[in-house]
């Protein structure tokens, strides 16, 4: 049995001990927490093997792990991971996007030219494949392997499992790229009219549509952590969206040309992201601070870009695949890139698209004749998440996931910036109420002029009926009549003042208290009444003589008039 | 006033004196006593007429005899109302009732009073008078004229009458200013023990006059005395006096039947006249009470008559129940001692307390009442929680398990080996076999027990000393090490610790000066210096709130003390500490520390040491020394003559072992030691820096084996190294270490140098590493540089150098280069100037080729390009394939040409920023509700219409510090539902609710253990068990 032990709770957050409970309550809170991180690190320490995270490694310092071949892995791996390597030639019709489902199982595939496959790619499984006689552009996964959406030459198509048109979506016009927010239900897409639009899956709605103002946009990515849109533009910014705010959230000038690929690192939680541009440069960002980690410089553009869960780097360009594994190293020369953990080489055939398989070691690359799954040791996470997704489900149990995560579904206004916001307290609220509120620090009066007129006669200290008019009909009045209403006023509350100003504390507190009680503070009080009014006399006399003397009127013995 | 030195004078006479005047004095009021009377009578009315008069009646106040006359002194201040008591009581007597003078008199007690205040004012402060005879021939005469002619008046100076014989007092004051007679000292009356402190007795006439009346009424004992005495004093003399009285009497008495208001006096009177007249001193009856010795005794028992057998007594006991039954006898004493006093000391009722504040009282006394009997829980509470305060089971602070573990009967403890082995009994065939078989060879626990005694008990006794002797030495020799080492452990914690305290008890409770303090407030901005001072201010307006400290403090110190000799204990030892807190207070004031305390200190922290001497750290630090020199002999004398042992422990790995544990020991001992020296070296250094400052060595970081010399040193700057300490060399050559290349260079050169001591610091620039790194990056060019400018030149070049190298970042290139270059040590700066140019000249080469691109662009992405475009040509270079490279970029670059994105990415932060700033709009339309053209007024109303909208200021924007990026400051509205808009009830403020968010709770986040502790719910019961009510006596 465990139980937090003392020596956890090092913070005591009520300093002052005002409230003893509440001071319990957060430290066991803290001492909870540290307790659980602390337990599930052990666990995971237990269950989950990191001695190996997977890698290729070099036996001496002259062996370079990018010059290992596709064909000596395959060679040299058992045969369950061999049968992952495989190759589709499909040279007629033209380069082909990618998309793998979210527990790694099925494969789309979608060509230029409007071919259109999907697979169980394990077990080597056709779901569908079909002909759409029009162009594909890109081609995405919905929650699950029963449905897939196609960028196609005019609108977006939603297909079932078996390839059957299942929606037409007309609000989404010529899309180049497609992302799907699982959680949300979201399929977000942007095409050359620059527009960005969320539709809900589930519901069918359009949830929001946003205008990006900068034209047909090409590039697309997801942060996997907070679900926010990243768009890379034309004029080389890369925009944040959220459905739920008609702006991005941030704009970002990331290359001096156009944005030809982004993509986040699942394994940092998107605080990890890269950018490819057309003229060359690749830029590692860490969007937390919005600073550049790493900057290369390629010879070719990198037409595309994916991180693994594991965090590898995965770079097309020109013909060429290159993964990166340690982006941290420096290189001879700051600008130019790492050498590769892998690389691998079309002959011909130039690179459109690719992923990494998640929960495998395997990318997925969609070029100009086909597709090509390559395997990189080490660039999946091996440990997956049955509750989350998992690669070997069964029929009943996609169902059931299916109905929970739907159960689940986050609504699209979450969507923000700081993840963490749900149920914090709001600095605006908090604000406005500090500024009402005279006790706290906040607290700003307002003005004279802008309060209600109760609130000026209160201030003023005439609470009544009588000045109405004067504030009503002001204008009209000559100025004399006001000057002379001024002055009556003016003269009121000296007469007033002054009417008050006669009464003294211990009076007033005297005439409090009842006449007939004699008790010993009406005693003191009378007496100190006397006392007082004993030493104004005393005062004024001395006061009457001091000045009597000054002028010089007094008498020969006035001097010791004095007391 | 004139006058209060003459009364010590006169008093030692007074009782000689009366005594010899006596008999001729007794002689003149029998003969001319109702002559006197009625020449006293008249002579008011002659004005100042009261001196001539006086003589007289001395005489016929001094048939009195001594005693009598010391007594009637010795009441002071109630002697007045005593004379006329005699008076009366003596007209009683005689049956005087005179009748003629009564008319007489509304003239005559004018003069009475005045002889009655005068005596007054006699008794209250010695004497004075003369000048109160001067006041009272003033005051006769003014009060004379009116009250010759109204009855009315002169019956109400019947009132006074009774004070007839105070002036007779006046004559005996003056009698005194002759003779010295008649009057005693205020402290011998004090001495006698009966001083009546009343005043109110003797306030007026009046009060004369009840007196009377009541004396009249009742004949009390001490009454009867007098009358006795002066029954036989006064023969005739005192016939028309006593004639006189009784006509006041019965005057009185007409009045009292009138029912005149007289303010006061007469509403006294009016309750006198309630009382009935009785003839016995108290009710007959079973149930009285016979004690009654005073005379206004009615014959009730109160508290003083059984308290005054013991008043007296000298026994202690008896004085603390005096002391205890005070409050009771002092409240019930006014009453009874004086027959005026009830009617003072009861006033008015006082009202009762509005209900609020009852209720308030009440609820106090009932929360007082109800915590005593929930504190008596508090034991039991405490346990329960346990050591930790958290609870039985430490996490489970929140939790409560029934039944309670700590509950009596409740223990589910497994017994250990003995209670089993205690209370076994065999339940099978099995277990009883074997029992009965460990019997049978009595290897029972009982009789293995019983085997070892008997085996003892054979044994010779000197033998088995012996052994255990031996086996104690084997012990003492295994455990020697540990032992030492505890006690060096111990030496050094003491020392510490004292010291530790002595700086604790010099600095408040922080421990810290305020300078520190200042210091710690400056770095934080905190308010410690402020919380100190308020808290010692506290501290000292505490004790001098209890004014032990001061004369004004203590009811003792009211009273004048001599001096400490006549105090009692109690009273001495108040004294006294009271003079010790002054003196204390004073010290502190004065800034002192009292060295006594801190005495006190160390001999109660140290009692089995004797007292230290010197108590300072020094002393300290002696004595620790001391002790642990003394360990060292001890060990060394046992070390000398150690026996040769045998047995386990003279095996070799038993003495290795030892010896391993005395070299631990050992190190640790000479550890401490070298501390020690450190310490008192440290104090040797205050000292010489107290008395000669000028001495130039200082000891570097703490260390005793190093120390500087120099000017240097008296400041703080680090670690200088000099020639005169061969040993900072190394130092020197391992700064430098990083740059390798120079190492070797810097200690041959600097040998020559290190006699000038040039003082250095290391946030100085090296000159030797700075040559270094720049011969470092420049070498390569070096090569190819002329060599030869002149001085100026080179100097002028080398500040070039310098800019550029604050504007351009050439780490890398350094540390590429510094790969490749060997550099002659011999002209580090000959190079170093000639090398300047080509590096100058480098840039310059860049600015052109970024001229020549064929965009213009803000100059940031220009530096940016040109110093990419290099980077991007060496490596090319590098490589080899540069011109590819090259014209690829060319390209790139041409591609781009004229998109200014950058500059459009600004202008759009820009737009943003000025969107998001404060600003006023205006919403005045014009010509509305104003006139317009040539000359007209601008409204006044027209603030009316702007209206300002609080954006968020430039400096203010998330992204104000970023060039590249916009961070929209637009508030997500949408996102607002999911905000809290007050704070969650226990929490105060918004952290430590954001803490509890940050704390989920749920299988998805945390392992199923923690999981169950975390719902684990707040009272656990534990099924099928008897839960007994929790017992406070537990």
């Amino acid at each position: 049995m465990y139980g937090a032990r003392p020596e956890l709770v090092q913070k005591n957050w009520v300093k002052s001990q005002s409230d003893k409970k509440l001071g319990h309550h957060l430290n066991a809170l803290s001492s909870s927490a540290k307790a659980s991180g602390m337990k599930s690190h052990e666990h995971d320490d237990l269950l989950l093997d990191h001695s190996n995270s997977g890698l290729m490694e070099t036996e001496n310092e002259m062996e370079r792990t990018w010059k290992v071949k596709q064909d000596e892995i395959v060679e040299s791996s058992a045969i369950a991971t061999a049968s992952k390597a495989f190759s589709l030639k499909l040279e007629e019709f033209g380069p082909y996007a990618v998309d793998y489902t979210r527990n790694g199982r099925h494969l789309a595939i979608a060509g230029r030219k409007g071919h259109i496959g999907t697979f169980d790619w394990h077990s080597g499984r056709l779901h569908a494949e079909i002909q759409l006689k029009e162009t594909a552009r890109a081609i995405r996964w919905l929650h699950d392997e029963s449905f897939f959406a196609v960028a196609q030459k005019q609108y977006v198509y939603i297909y079932d499992k078996d390839g059957l048109e299942v929606h037409q979506l007309r609000n989404h016009v010529e899309v180049t790229q497609m992302e799907f927010l699982p959680y949300h239900f979201l399929l977000a897409t942007v095409g050359n009219a620059g527009y960005l639009k969320y539709q809900d899956t589930s519901t069918g709605q359009l949830v929001a549509e946003m205008r990006t103002k900068l034209g047909s946009c090409q590039t697309m990515a997801q942060n996997p952590h907070n679900a926010f849109i990243h768009l890379g533009h034309q004029n080389g910014t890369v925009s944040l969206w959220s459905p739920s705010v008609s702006k991005p959230q941030v704009q970002l000038q990331a290359h001096r040309g156009p944005v030809s690929s982004i993509a986040l690192d699942p394994s940092t939680l998107g605080t990890r992201m890269v950018t490819t541009g057309v003229d060359g440069t690749v830029k590692v960002w860490d969007t937390r601070k919005w600073a550049v980690l790493n900057e290369y410089q390629f010879k070719k553009t990198p037409k595309t870009a994916a991180w693994s869960q594991k965090g590898l780097l995965g770079l097309g360009w020109g013909n060429h695949v290159s993964v990166f594994k340690d982006l941290q190293r420096p290189g001879q020369n700051p600008r130019m890139p790492p050498p590769p953990y892998m690389t691998h080489t079309f002959p011909g055939t130039a690179v459109n698209d690719m992923r990494f398989c998640p929960f495998d070691d395997v990318l997925g690359v969609g070029h100009g004749s086909g597709f090509t799954s390559l395997i990189i040791p080490g660039a999946g996470e091996a440990n997956f998440d049955s509750l989350e997704a998992d690669p070997f489900e069964g029929k009943r149990r996609r169902r059931e996931r299916e109905v929970n995560s739907l159960l689940d579904k986050i609504p699209f206004d979450m969507i923000t910036l700081d993840t963490e916001m749900v149920g914090k307290l709001d600095t605006n609220v908090m604000k406005a109420e500090e500024r009402i509120n005279p006790d706290k620090p906040g607290y700003k009066e307002t003005p004279y002029a802008q309060k209600t007129r109760l609130d000026r006669l209160k201030a003023d200290g005439e609470h009544q009926e009588d000045e109405e008019e004067d504030s009503e009909d002001d204008e009209d009045e000559d100025e004399e009549r006001r000057k002379a209403k001024k002055q009556a006023r003016v003269e009121k509350a000296d007469a007033k003042k002054r009417a008050r100003g006669r009464n003294s504390t211990l009076k007033k507190m005297l005439r409090k208290r009842r006449r007939n009680v004699v008790d010993p503070q009406t005693v003191a009080l009378k007496e100190k009444l006397e006392r007082q009014r004993a030493a104004t006399k005393i005062a004024k006399q001395n006061a009457l003589a001091q000045k009597s003397a000054a002028s010089g009127t007094a008498g020969a013995l006035d001097r010791f008039g004095f007391k | 006033m004139v006058r209060t030195g003459r009364q010590p004078r006169t008093q030692p006479q007074s009782t000689t004196t009366t005594k010899s005047s006596k008999p001729s004095k007794k002689s003149k009021p029998s003969t001319s006593s109702k002559k006197a009377a009625s020449a006293a009578l008249s002579a008011p009315s002659t004005g100042l007429d009261v001196y001539s008069y006086a003589p007289r009646k001395t005489k016929a106040r001094g048939d009195v005899d001594p005693e009598s006359r010391a007594s009637f002194q010795s009441k002071g201040k109630g002697k007045r109302q005593q004379a006329s008591e005699d008076e009366e009581e003596d007209d009683e007597l005689m049956g005087f009732r005179g009748g003629g003078i009564v008319e007489f008199t509304g003239v005559k007690p004018k003069g009475l009073k005045m002889g009655m205040d005068s005596d007054e004012e006699f008794v209250g402060e010695g004497d004075e008078d003369e000048e109160i005879d001067s006041d009272e021939a003033e005051e006769s005469e003014d009060d004379f004229k009116p009250k010759k002619g109204g009855k009315t008046k002169a019956s109400s100076r019947s009132n006074a009458q009774p004070s007839a014989e105070i002036d007779l007092d006046e004559d005996e004051i003056d009698f005194d200013d002759e003779q010295g007679e008649g009057f005693i000292d205020a402290s011998e009356m004090l001495d006698m023990g009966v001083y009546d402190s009343d005043d109110s007795e003797i306030d007026s006439g009046s009060d004369d006059g009840s007196d009377a009346s009541d004396d009249e009424e009742m004949a009390s004992a001490s009454a009867s005395d007098d009358d006795s005495e002066v029954d036989s004093e006064y023969e005739g003399a005192l016939d028309k006096l006593g004639s006189f009285v009784e006509q006041l009497e019965s005057r009185k008495r007409k009045n009292e039947g009138d029912d005149s208001p007289f303010g006061d006096d007469s509403g006294k009177k009016k309750k006198r006249v309630v009382l009935k007249e009785r003839t016995e001193a108290y009710p007959e009856g079973e149930f009285v009470a016979v004690g009654a010795h005073d005379g206004e005794d009615d014959g009730k028992l109160n508290l003083d008559d059984l308290l005054s057998s013991f008043a007296d007594s000298k026994n202690p006991r008896l004085a603390a129940l005096r002391k205890t039954l005070k409050p009771l006898a002092s409240s019930t004493t006014p009453s009874s001692s004086t027959s005026t006093s009830h009617l003072k000391s009861s006033g008015p009722l006082a009202a009762p307390l509005p209900g609020r504040l009852q209720d308030k009282i009440d609820r106090e006394a009932a929360y007082e009442k109800t915590k005593e009997e929930t504190d008596k829980w508090n034991e039991t509470v405490r346990r329960m929680k346990g050591e930790s305060g958290l609870g039985v089971e430490g996490a489970r602070h929140e939790r409560l398990t029934l039944p309670l573990m700590g509950g009596e009967g409740d223990v589910r403890r497994a017994p250990n080996a003995a209670e089993w082995s205690a209370k076994f009994q065999p339940t099978n065939a099995l277990e009883s076999s074997i029992q009965s078989l460990l019997h049978a060879g009595a290897m029972s626990s009982s009789d293995l027990r019983k085997a070892e005694a008997t085996a003892l008990a054979s044994l010779d006794p000197a033998d088995v000393a012996a052994r255990q002797a031996e086996l104690r030495q084997q012990r003492d020799l295994m455990y020697r090490a540990e032992r030492k080492a505890k006690r060096v452990a111990k030496i050094k914690s003491k020392a510490f610790r004292r010291i530790h305290r002595k700086a604790k008890g010099k600095e408040g409770d922080s421990g810290l000066s305020l300078e520190d303090l200042e210091e710690m407030d400056r770095m934080d901005g905190g308010d410690r210096v402020g919380e100190e001072q308020n808290r010692m201010e506290i501290q000292r307006a505490r004790e001098r709130a209890t004014l032990k400290h001061s004369s004004k403090g203590g009811r003792w110190s009211r009273t004048d003390i001599g001096g400490l000799e006549g105090l009692d204990d109690e009273r001495n030892s108040a004294v006294r500490e009271m003079v010790k807190r002054n003196e204390m207070l004073r010290k502190r004031i004065r800034g002192e520390q009292e060295g006594e305390e801190s005495a006190d200190e160390w001999a109660e922290g140290d009692s089995e040491d004797e007292l230290g001497e010197e108590v300072g750290v020094e002393g300290i630090r002696r004595r620790a020394m001391d002790e642990l020199k003394s360990l060292e002999d001890k060990e060394a004398a046992f070390a000398a003559n150690q026996p040769k042992v045998k047995g386990v422990v003279g095996m070799k790995f038993m003495q290795d072992a030892i010896k391993r544990g005395d070299r631990k020991a050992l190190l640790e001992a000479t550890e401490l030691q070298e501390r020690l020296e450190r310490m008192g070296e440290q104090a040797v250094k205050g000292l010489d820096e107290e008395e000669s400052p000028l001495s130039l060595s200082e000891q570097v970081q703490g260390n005793s084996g190093r120390r500087v010399f120099g000017p240097s040193s008296g400041n703080k700057s680090i670690a200088t190294p000099s020639s005169a300490e061969p040993a900072s060399l190394p130092s020197t050559s391992t700064t430098n270490h990083t740059t390798k290349l120079n190492a070797p260079l810097s200690i041959s050169t600097r040998s020559p140098l290190s006699t000038n001591a040039t003082p250095t610091s290391t946030d100085e620039s090296n000159p030797w590493l700075a040559d270094a790194a720049s011969a470092s990056k420049l070498s390569r060019k070096s090569n190819k540089a002329t060599v030869g400018k002149d001085s100026r030149d080179a100097s002028r070049l080398a500040d070039k150098v310098a800019r550029h190298k604050s504007r351009q970042s050439d780490a890398r290139e350094a540390e590429q280069d510094d790969a490749t270059v060997d550099i002659d040590p011999s002209n580090v700066l000959a190079s170093a100037k000639a090398k300047a140019q080509p590096q100058i000249t480098a840039p310059s080469k860049e600015k052109k080729k970024g001229a020549a691109g064929p965009t213009t662009k803000a100059t940031m992405e220009e530096d940016e390009r040109s110093s990419d475009e290099d980077d991007e040509e060496q490596h090319e270079a590098q490589r080899g394939r540069g011109q590819l490279a090259f014209k690829q970029r060319e390209l790139v670059a041409r591609a781009f040409a004229g998109d200014n994105v950058v500059a459009d990415f600004e202008a759009e932060k820009r737009r943003e920023i000025e969107r998001d700033a404060p600003r006023e709009e205006d919403n005045t339309l014009p010509g509305w509700g104003s006139w317009g053209g040539k000359g007209a007024k601008k409204s006044k109303h027209a603030k009316k219409f702007i209206t300002k909208i609080p954006g968020i200021a430039p400096s203010a924007r998330q992204d104000a510090t970023f060039t590249n990026v916009i961070i929209s400051e637009k508030k997500d509205k949408k996102a607002q539902k999911y905000l809290l808009k007050d704070l969650p009830f226990p929490y105060t403020s918004a952290a430590q609710h954001e803490h509890k968010l940050r704390t989920p709770m749920g299988p998805e986040w945390s392992t199923s253990t923690i999981l169950r502790d975390q719902t684990l719910p707040s009272v656990l019961i534990k099924p099928g068990v008897t839960i007994r009510p929790v017992d406070k006596k537990v």
